[in-house]
Formats: C-alpha cells, sequence, structure tokens
C-alpha cells in the first residue's frame, strides 16, 4: 500500500525551523518570536497534559523558551529534529516540576490538579505561518491515528512512560503486571508508532 | 563495519528500558559505550526518540495565555542592560538604590543560570535517580529564575512609568520629590526640612491643572520636617504641576496662604 502524499512538505518546514534555530543562537529575538508562535501551542498543550495546572504550565513553557534561546548554540541536527528539540526540553522541565510538585504535596495530592483551560480543539496558532499549521495539524492527525491503532494496554504503558515518566518497573508495580508483559506491550507500541509515524522523523 | 551483535527485538528492549530509567547503572554505562561505537544502535535510540517525541501532538489542545509571550520577550529584551541603565540615570537616588539591588540579582541569577545550563542537557529521562540530585537544584535555580524575573519586571515598570517631580520653594529650606506612577495613577511625595505648621496652621498639597488647583488633602509634618504621602492622580486632567502651602486649619478650597513648595511636570 502507497502511503498517502503529505499535505504540507514536512522536511521543508522543519529545514525553516532550523534556520530559525540558527538564528536564535545568533542572538536574533525576531526569530524567537518566530519560533514561538511556531511551537507554543503544542508546548503549552503538551505541558499542560503533564503538570495538570495551568498556572504551573506558564511557568515552565516560559522556562522551555527561554532554554530554548539560551541553548540554541547547542543544538545540532544530530540531536535530531528541531520539533523532537524543543518537545524533549519541554518534557524534561514538565517532569521535573511535576515530580517537585508531588514531592511538596506529599499527603495531598489534589492541590496540584487545579482548574485546567478549555481545551479549544484549534491546534493551530492565527499568528504562525500558515504553512506551520497545516504542518501541526496532519501531524496531530497521524499521531491521533496511530495512537487509535495501539490495543488499550499498549497505549496506557507508553502513555504512563511518556506523560508520567514512569519507568516500565513503576508501570508494571502500579498495574500490578509482570515486567515482562509491560516491556512487550512498550516495545509492540513503539512499534505502532514506527509503522504508522516513520515518514514523520 | 562492524556487525552489532543485538538482534533487532534485543535492541528495542534495551532502547526503550535505556529511555525510561530501567537499566541498572552499570548496563547503561556498557549500553553507552556500545552506542559509541555502533551506528546502527545508535540509529535505533535517535529514531525512538524521535517516535516518542511525537506523542506530545496528541495531547488536548489548549491556547497558552499572551502572557508568557510577552514575558518571554521581556525577559529577552531585559538583557539588553545598557538600554535600562540609561533610563535610570535620570532617576533620584532612592531609584538608584534599587537599580543596584537589581544587578545583584541579575548576577547572583545569571551564575545560577550558567551553571544550570553547564549541567543541564539531557535528551531523554534516563537515569531517574542521578537526576533527582539535580533537580532540588534546579527547582531552587528556577524558583529564584522566577524571582529576578518578577522583581525585573517590577522594578522595569517602574522605571518606565515613572515621572520624578522636583519641588522647592524660597520661603524656607524646605525640598520635595514627587514621584509619579504614571500607570498605577499614584504619585508619592517625600518632603524634607518642612518646619512644624504654626498653631492653627496646616499644611495643604495641590495638584495643578491648567484650569484650577485641586486639593490633594491637608497633612502635618512629622517632628524631623520630613513628611511621606502617597495620593491618587486626581480625575481632572492634565496635571502641570503640585504644589504645598500653609492654610488655616482644616483646609481651604484653593490655596489662600503662602505657597512653601512648587513643582512643574
Ligand atoms: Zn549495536
Amino acid at each position: 500500500m502507497k502511503a498517502q502524499p503529505f499535505i504540507v512538505d514536512q522536511h521543508r518546514v522543519e529545514s525553516l525551523g532550523r534556520e530559525l534555530v540558527e538564528r536564535m543562537a545568533r542572538q536574533d529575538q525576531a526569530a524567537l518570536q518566530e519560533f514561538y508562535a511556531r511551537y507554543s501551542k503544542l508546548i503549552f498543550s503538551f505541558v499542560l497534559k503533564i503538570v495538570r495546572s495551568q498556572a504551573e504550565a506558564e511557568e515552565v513553557v516560559m522556562d522551555v523558551f527561554w532554554q530554548a534561546w539560551q541553548q540554541a548554540g547547542l543544538y545540532s541536527q544530530s540531536r535530531g529534529s528541531v520539533s523532537s528539540w524543543i518537545i524533549t526540553i519541554a518534557r524534561s522541565r514538565a517532569i521535573d516540576r511535576k515530580r517537585y510538585l508531588e514531592r511538596q504535596n506529599i499527603g495531598d495530592s489534589i492541590e496540584i490538579s487545579e482548574v485546567i483551560g478549555q481545551a479549544d480543539n484549534a491546534v493551530t496558532d492565527p499568528e504562525a505561518d500558515p504553512e506551520v499549521n497545516l504542518y501541526l495539524l496532519e501531524r496531530r492527525e497521524a499521531v491521533l491515528g496511530a495512537i487509535a491503532q495501539m490495543g488499550d494496554k499498549q497505549r496506557q504503558a507508553i502513555e504512563l512512560a511518556y506523560f508520567s515518566g514512569m519507568s516500565q518497573s513503576e508501570i508494571a508495580d502500579l498495574l500490578k503486571e509482570p515486567l515482562g508483559t509491560v516491556k512487550t506491550r512498550m516495545r509492540s507500541a513503539l512499534q505502532v508508532l514506527r509503522e504508522k509515524l516513520e515518514r514523520y522523523i | 563495519m562492524k556487525q552489532c551483535e543485538f538482534t533487532q527485538e534485543q535492541r528495542e528492549h534495551f532502547i526503550l528500558s535505556y529511555l525510561t530509567g530501567d537499566l541498572p547503572l552499570l548496563e547503561k554505562e556498557q549500553l553507552e559505550s556500545h552506542l559509541s561505537e555502533c551506528s546502527c544502535c545508535r540509529q535505533g535510540l535517535a529514531q525512538s526518540q524521535e517516535l516518542l517525541s511525537l506523542l506530545a501532538y496528541s495531547s488536548p489542545v489548549v491556547s497558552p495565555p499572551d502572557s508568557i509571550r510577552v514575558r518571554l520577550l521581556e525577559r529577552v529584551a531585559s538583557k539588553d542592560k545598557k538600554a535600562i541603565a540609561s533610563n535610570v540615570v535620570k532617576m533620584s537616588v532612592s531609584a538608584k538604590r534599587i537599580n543596584w539591588r537589581r544587578y545583584a540579582w541579575q548576577i547572583a541569577a545569571s551564575i545560577l543560570l550558567a551553571m544550570f545550563i553547564i549541567q543541564s542537557y539531557y535528551l531523554f529521562d534516563s537515569n531517574a535517580k542521578l537526576k533527582q540530585q539535580t533537580k532540588d537544584q534546579e527547582n531552587r535555580i528556577a524558583k529564584l529564575e522566577n524571582q529576578l524575573q518578577q522583581k525585573n519586571e517590577q522594578i522595569e515598570s517602574m522605571v518606565k512609568s515613572t515621572r520624578l517631580i522636583v519641588l522647592d520653594g524660597k520661603e524656607v529650606m524646605a525640598s520635595g520629590r514627587a514621584f509619579w506612577n504614571t500607570n498605577g495613577n499614584s504619585w508619592m511625595f517625600y518632603f524634607e526640612k518642612l518646619p512644624p505648621a504654626p498653631k492653627g496652621k496646616t499644611y495643604q498639597l495641590w495638584f495643578m491643572t491648567n484650569l484650577r488647583p485641586i486639593s490633594a488633602g491637608a497633612f502635618q509634618t512629622n517632628a524631623d520636617g520630613t513628611i511621606q504621602l502617597h495620593v491618587k492622580t486626581p480625575s481632572e486632567t492634565p496635571i502641570v504641576g503640585t504644589a504645598v502651602s500653609l492654610e488655616p486649619e482644616g483646609g481651604s478650597e484653593k490655596p489662600v496662604g503662602t505657597i512653601y513648595l512648587l513643582g512643574f511636570v
């Protein structure tokens, strides 16, 4: 079966992203603005999913883009795509923050789950380039499609690992399942991602 | 090229264990040394990281408030110290003191930030235990950075929106300074060497518009001749000046007594 053609030239958008990061490394503030317009909605949504508090998410996102601004010079293509780079910074900071909050709230875990902003379903940002908006939209559809192909237990395992930062043995404890079972599920989930999304990376 | 000793299945298992922090330290080190030699496994790892990062796109979409963008750009711009410094030189002594503190904060924070940048760049969450130690430090730094930024914002907005008006007069040696916060629409007056008002008299503070003086209230000085007053900007504008006069006890509708201090905007 032949894959459908992309709506948007993924590589072109990605290479424009690399140019933005290179300009950021040269302290170009306009590039940071464009970079922010491009990724802020994705990153905010992602961080909010991890920390589950609007106020905390705002602080983390602020720090994520600040870190990207500071470390733009360290980015090199060998580290992977620009989107994966910024997502990885966001994940690392958000999970750190989430764990910190959990330690602060030992015994009353309710406090961190403040009211979360309403999901608005508009993936795109009117400020950003229309081509970038389409790029984000297309990726989101593809990822949701891939996740829908996973079995419930595979999805659960990979989401716990990715969004909660749990190790596979922690997941096994949580679900009261053998570690081997969790590992197999994780691997199957990753295989689904590879099969469905390889062309996006 | 050297053939990799792992099967595809083995490779996928250890990559996942590596990424989720499940590998004990020794195995982790062994794997890292293997990765440095085996391009096949390196590619597998990079590809898995890319694939996993795509999961971020599945998050329910929520728009960030614009305040994040504004704060980010302010933070970036506030690095341009020179622009701000030239702004501050025009300010009074008390404003300079605040400004000094601002730089102390900045220096402290930039040292911490530098430490932070050096120690942080991990792609995935590879070893929860090792990271635990740096986390407290990171959180402390994040807190400090936030505090610094809040202070910078406060001070910057004060500096940008504050105007200094000097009041003086010929009757006595008194002097006064007014800080007009044009954003908050409030005035802070500092008067010095105002002799205590004689019995039956009171000082009165005025704002002057083009049309008429507006009373901002009567006051007495402290024993040492100083007084600090916090006053709201009157609704009638524009304000062209401010004055202090000595009036009969209870105050006057318009100044009838001697003007002791006068300053123009
Ligand atoms: Zn290998």
